[in-house]
């Protein structure tokens, strides 16, 4: 042991190079997952907190109390799959609340305050000790925070039912732990209890009011029994009125999924890249340990002579790297620490709940170790060659087994000089090259994956809704039988003017309870990935993830079930979206009338003459003032802060994806020149002594590994164009995206290879800055 | 009346060691003349190959000049001097060193294409006239690893010549060969000299020391002795050799 430990300093002391370069290879890798896994784990590990303080049901009905019955919930005591269940009173606001005299685009539902509620400090770091609520005062959830306008101190108001004027002073942000997460459309808002109560009882004075501006709902948490699963709950209430009359109906997973989205899918993008920089660890692993056999042949030879076992030996390099592989793992570690606390704090933006910020040092310990594992059992394969030393031959200085894996086949030429020896080096040592090229090639094809995902998020192109230059606001009376009048009427005003409009209700489709929407017109609603959009009123389409969810292609009929009416659907073709996670379906306006839906849920004018929008949103308030409120069409809070966290979010990761890949590419490029030049160190001082100048070896030298990235860049460009959409599905496929089609151009490739050969070719002529140091005589020395 | 081809002035080179400065040439003062076949000898550590290495403008001085066609190599730029070592140098290493994944005949062209005032073809023509002239014409796809430490030499020697150099800088070519090689590289460079090649030679062979027209001793990093002899005839080699002999003695090599 001892012997090998005293070999192992020594090779270490020789090689140092390698050993940092694994050493910082391995803490890149470790301080790229470290932060996506600490994030997942404490993410988790408080949402598993926040649920069962807030006793969440298995599964999870809302509804409006208007159609809550007393059989509906004596109908689940007597249900064998139901353990029990608990009801939560919440109002809904249908009108658009003004903040500091503008009317924000935002759907406020308000709770009644209790003492278990947690109200965010100044920096957002921890809770303050008041959480009391004066009469007058309102608590907002964390993810209003990023409204400009929703600050403390700014005053919110509303209209109820009754026509009054209802004002409240923001007091601060509070931590909602079940509906809080951004991904989540609704915000839940905090009253006092007296204003609370008041605002319920004058509900109830005004059921029968044509204007119901503040509707009482019931959110109902059923607790299934021992044994069944939230699917099997959901699909045994699925035919009873409880589910046909509710408004939605969530899983506690998928509630929790609400705030784990951007992360699960942060999450699968970081393990394909941590394969990806693991594939090219081992690669250069192998490079440098062949290098290593190559030049240190005659001392292994001799080692050899002494009574050294190929075992042995070998053991001198696994000892050698999974001490570099340790060290960077704890390197790596480390410096994730602080990283790891700023990116879960901003992760808070996303997630809207405080959660720790250490790094889950055991999950990050075990997948270190796996990798370690499978980095031990890649380092015997390399070393194999050991075995194919012959003491004596290696001693007498017969190497030629070892030293050259290919025939000469290039020609060296007067034009071009450079490129023919550049050439020449590249085909004496093919098969370490071919590694490099290798990891060039994953490399490149993740930053293609990574370009084309971001082509694919482009927010624009994710969130767009229905455009038009007046926005109008059902207050109660639009349906789709009189959206008409409404156009007819603007036509009188704009003859090229056109009504659009959006229904969605959640319904029964077979068994899952998804979004239907449908629209007055159809164009470009959706991004269809195969068959055509509903035309009649038997039609459905639906999205991929929810097609292949109950077994259906096209062709296939669906049931679709809304309250006590239900018929069947064909399919007509796929489409994705980012809504809902991809649970959402669509129809034409008449099929949905046919089962009793009537509602529209949004709609804009589009005109073609702009400078009538004033006149036409004056006509519509008063000839249809029971039915609508318009006004200037402006991209709703809650759109505008989905497009800012995909924006920030994008950015952030692929910038850094492209550094760390660069840095990445750097540590390679520079531990394998650092190897060709010990190893061509002589040839390069003969090439010197015959007249050869620095600078033109130099640029051989550069040219060669850029000539290797070039052809790395080829192979991971033609790779991505195959693979890459299929990797990026997978990756998507969690938020809704089943099909990527941003359309690819020649930059898409052109950048991410041209910047992994600018990075080989400038890391290469810097590693080679030695060629003009160095005296000849040195490196010819006899 | 011999043209100066290189002209050491005073040339002093040093190196640190341990601390300490360790003096190798100690103001070395010699004229290298054209045409002739002149040879370098001393004892083990004298300064014999660090003499060379200076005069060709492969290591440079710690003082002192060497002049080559009006220029002070010690004070040149590493891009003149690349240009000088293919165009006006050449040089023969006592491990020949030539480049291994190139074949004989690429080392020979290699530094031919170097050399801008001759064309590819020109340059393919002379390198097989001397692959011819060396005898290894028929092992000239052959890599360095593949041939004996003759061949290898006589490449080596070729390689040197490409550019047809002014001056042909050798360092104990013969040092690593066998007898019958060493015979067959001396041959060579004899009848280079012969045909008006300028060389420069490092030796401590007698034998070796014999082919040259003039022998220059050096002690102490000092030329101490200066022997010029008539061109080399095979004839006299034996009367030669007592010659060179007898004054190695007087100088108590």
């Amino acid at each position: 042991m001892k012997s090998i430990l005293k070999l192992m300093q020594a090779h270490i002391r020789r090689g140092k190079d390698a050993f940092f370069g694994i050493l910082l290879l391995m803490s890149l890798i470790t301080f790229s997952f470290s932060g996506t896994v600490s994030n997942d784990d404490v993410l988790r590990n408080e949402l598993e907190k926040n649920f069962a303080e807030e006793n969440v049901g298995d599964l999870v009905i809302m509804m409006y109390d208007d159609n809550l019955t007393e059989d509906m919930l004596s109908s689940l005591d007597s249900n064998t799959k139901v353990a029990g269940y608990s009801v939560k009173k919440l109002m809904y606001l249908k009108s658009l609340p003004v903040v500091d005299g503008h009317e924000e685009e935002v759907v406020l539902n308000f709770r009644r305050w209790n003492e278990d509620i947690n109200i965010f400090n100044d920096s957002s770091d921890g809770f303050t000790e008041d959480n009391e609520l004066k009469q007058g005062e309102i608590l907002l959830p964390y993810k209003l925070k990023m409204n400009k306008r929703m600050k403390p101190g700014a005053e919110i108001s509303f209209t109820t039912s009754s026509g009054r004027i209802e004002k409240y002073t923001v007091k601060g942000f509070y931590e909602d732990k079940v509906f809080g997460a951004t991904t989540v459309t609704d915000s839940y808002c905090v009253l006092p209890e007296e204003d609370y109560d008041r605002l319920a009882a004058e509900e109830l004075d005004h059921t029968d009011s044509p204007r119901r501006l503040l509707l009482m709902a019931a959110e109902i948490h059923i607790y299934a029994a021992d044994g069944v699963t939230a699917a099997d709950l959901s699909r045994d209430l699925t035919d009873g009125p409880l589910i046909r009359s509710a408004n939605a109906v969530s899983s506690r997973q998928h509630l929790m999924e609400l705030f784990e989205m951007y992360s699960n899918t942060g999450t699968r993008g970081m393990a394909v890249f941590t394969l990806i920089l693991l594939t090219a660890i081992l690669i250069t692993m192998h490079n440098s340990i062949s290098a290593s056999v190559e030049m240190e042949y005659t001392d292994l030879g001799i080692l050899r002579a002494l009574g050294f076992s190929v075992s042995r030996i070998r053991l001198i390099y696994v000892a050698e790297y999974v001490l570099a592989l340790v060290a960077g793992s704890i390197l790596g570690i480390i410096v994730s620490i602080p990283v790891c606390a700023v990116l879960i704090r901003k992760w808070m933006n996303i997630t809207c709940i405080l959660t720790d910020t250490g790094v889950s040092l055991f999950k990050c310990a075990v997948m270190a170790i796996a990798m370690i594992f499978v980095c031990i059992g890649f380092i015997f394969i390399a070393t194999s060659k050991v075995s194919r030393i012959s003491p004596v031959r290696a001693i007498s200085g017969g190497r030629r087994e070892v030293y050259f894996d290919s025939r000469l086949n290039s020609r060296i030429r007067k034009h071009p000089f450079s490129l023919s020896l550049v050439l020449r080096q590249l085909n004496t040592h093919r098969r370490s090259y071919a590694g490099t090229a290798f990891i060039v090639a994953i490399l490149v094809y993740f930053l293609v994956s990574i370009t084309l995902l971001t082509a694919n998020l482009d927010p624009d192109k994710l969130f767009s809704t229905t455009k038009g230059e007046i926005n109008i606001l059902n207050t109660g009376g639009l349906t789709i039988s009189n959206a008409d009048e409404i156009e007819d009427a603007v036509r009188e005003m704009d003859s090229g003017a056109s009504l659009y409009t959006k229904s969605s209700h959640r319904m029964i489709v077979d068994w899952e309870f998804v979004s239907v929407d449908s629209f007055r017109r159809t164009e470009d609603q959706y991004d269809i990935i195969d068959g055509r959009q509903p035309k009649f009123d038997n039609e459905i389409m639906l999205t991929k993830n929810l097609a292949d969810d109950l077994g259906k292609t096209i062709g296939d009929t669906v049931t679709v079930t809304y309250m006590d009416k239900k018929d069947e659907y064909i399919v007509t073709g796929y489409f994705q979206t980012i809504f809902e996670f991809g649970n959402v379906s669509m129809m034409t306006s008449e099929g949905m009338t046919k089962l009793g839906y009537n509602d529209i849920r949004e709609a804009q004018v589009s005109l073609s003459d702009t400078s009538k929008k004033d006149e036409i949103t004056d006509m519509l308030n008063s000839r249809f003032a029971d039915r609508l409120s318009a006004s200037e069409n402006k991209e709703s809070a809650t759109m505008l802060t989905y497009k800012k966290i995909v924006n920030v979010l994008m950015n952030s990761s692929i910038y850094t994806m492209y550094v760390v890949i660069l840095i990445f590419a750097a540590v390679v490029v520079v531990m394998l020149c650092r190897r060709s030049f010990i190893r061509e160190r002589t040839d390069i001082g003969i090439f010197k002594a015959l007249g050869m100048s620095a600078g033109s070896l130099r640029n051989q030298f550069a040219l060669r590994f850029a000539a290797v990235a070039l052809i790395g860049s080829v192979v991971g460009g033609a790779a991505s164009a195959f693979l890459a959409r299929k990797m990026i599905a997978f990756m998507l496929k969690i938020v809704g995206l089943t099909d990527i089609k941003a359309a690819v151009s020649p930059m898409t490739f052109a950048l991410p290879a041209a910047a992994v050969c600018i990075c080989f070719f400038v890391f290469a002529y810097i590693v080679s800055g030695k060629i003009k140091s160095v005296d000849v005589r040195e490196l010819i020395t006899e | 009346m011999k043209k100066t081809i290189l002209s050491a002035k005073e040339v002093f080179k040093s190196f640190a060691h341990n601390g300490k400065q360790v003096h190798i040439l100690t103001g070395m003062n010699v004229d290298i003349y054209e045409g002739d076949f002149t040879v370098i000898m001393g004892a083990s550590g004298s300064g014999k190959s660090t003499t060379l290495y200076v005069l060709s403008g492969m290591d440079g001085a710690t003082g002192g000049s060497v002049i080559y066609n009006g220029e002070d190599l010690t004070k040149l730029s590493e891009k003149k001097l690349s240009v000088l070592r293919y165009s006006d140098f050449g040089f023969v290493f006592q491990q020949m060193h030539l480049v291994s994944n190139l074949s004989l005949y690429e080392n020979i062209i290699v530094p031919g294409y170097l050399n801008k005032k001759r064309s590819a073809s020109e340059t393919e023509k002379r390198a097989d006239e001397l692959l011819e002239k060396m005898g290894i014409s028929d092992i000239r796809d052959h890599l360095p690893s593949q041939c004996s430490g003759g061949e290898q030499q006589r490449c080596a020697i070729a390689r040197a010549v490409i550019n047809e150099p002014k001056l042909l800088f050798a360092d104990e070519p013969t040092g690593a060969l066998n007898r019958k090689n060493t015979s067959e590289v001396l041959d060579l460079l004899t009848e280079l000299n012969r045909n008006g090649q300028s060389i420069l030679m490092v030796t401590h062979d007698l034998k070796a020391a014999c082919r040259a027209s003039r022998i220059l001793y050096i002690e102490d990093g000092r030329i101490i002795g200066d022997l010029d002899l008539a061109m080399y005839d095979e004839k006299d080699e034996k009367s030669r050799e007592t010659q060179v002999n007898a004054w190695l003695t007087s100088l108590e090599w």
